[in-house]
């Protein structure tokens, strides 16, 4: 090989390695993106496997978790970040892109699911599939359509209000009828 | 100008080695979905490749003018 071309390899090399652990060290050490309840390590994982949102697809790319072989299950929903983590034990095993239109509080599912459910709010009438009722007054649910319009695929873009609902894609709103009824669920 | 500080081959040498980059940031971006290591974004991808050849490019620029001025 070229002498020029082979430096020309070592110097991208070198700096291609510097950059990586620059931006592996400060996302580590950086707690803003992380939740305290599971390691960072199970939390990058489940990040790198996430797609773009969009309420027709699943968040992750890889198959969702059969939540009856797992134990310890806990949902956190993240209001700040827009997602929750599913949790089992002290690691994060599934991920989801999510908008929390609910206040902080602890709560748990009820095992109760259904097919559609509407708010009317002022001259707006939302409509939203798959719910998982939470308690009587907090839902995940799949926001299908605002008035006659559809909600946009990438439902954390557009500007709705959806009260006491954690808003989450179809698929993975389906998912979530799977998890066990009196599973802890804490919102923040 | 450029032409004397930027040759002919050293362009094809650096063009090559980009593309090295690229496929090293790609398969990096692979193995980020086995071992939890953090995955390179495009915005990520594309200021590194910039940072890279403006490195590189300097430093053909620079190293034989140093050198020039150390000759006595």
């Amino acid at each position: 090989m070229n002498r020029e071309l082979k430096h020309l390899f070592y110097l991208i090399a070198i700096f291609f390695i510097i950059s990586i652990v620059i931006i592996n060290v400060h996302t580590y050490l950086s707690s803003s993106k992380f939740i305290p309840d599971a390691s960072r390590t199970s939390q990058v994982a489940n990040a790198n496997r996430l797609r773009r949102p969009n309420r027709n697809h699943s968040s992750e790319s890889k198959a969702s978790p059969d939540l009856h072989k797992q134990s310890h299950l806990r949902v956190i929903a993240v209001t700040k970040l827009q997602k929750i983590f599913v949790l089992s034990g002290h690691r994060v095993i599934y991920t989801m892109h999510a908008r929390v239109n609910a206040s902080s509080q602890s709560t748990s599912s009820q095992g109760h699911f259904g097919q559609q459910i509407t708010h009317v709010g002022g001259r707006q009438v939302l409509c939203a599939g798959n719910w998982v009722a939470l308690n009587h007054h907090l839902y995940f649910v799949a926001p299908t359509t605002i008035g006659q319009r559809a909600v946009a695929k990438n439902w954390l873009k557009q500007s709705f209000n959806f009260p006491r609902t954690i808003q989450v894609s179809q698929p993975d709103a389906l998912w979530l009828r799977s998890l066990p009824k009196g599973t802890p669920v804490t919102i923040r | 100008m450029l032409k004397r500080l930027f040759p002919r081959s050293f362009v094809q040498h650096l063009l090559i080695s980009d593309g090295g980059l690229i496929l090293l940031i790609i398969l990096y971006n692979l193995l980020s979905l086995i071992i939890p290591l953090v995955r390179i974004s495009l915005e990520a991808a594309v200021l590194i490749f910039v940072l890279a050849n403006l490195l590189i490019c300097s430093l053909k620029a620079i190293v034989p003018w140093l050198n020039q001025r150390s000759q006595p």
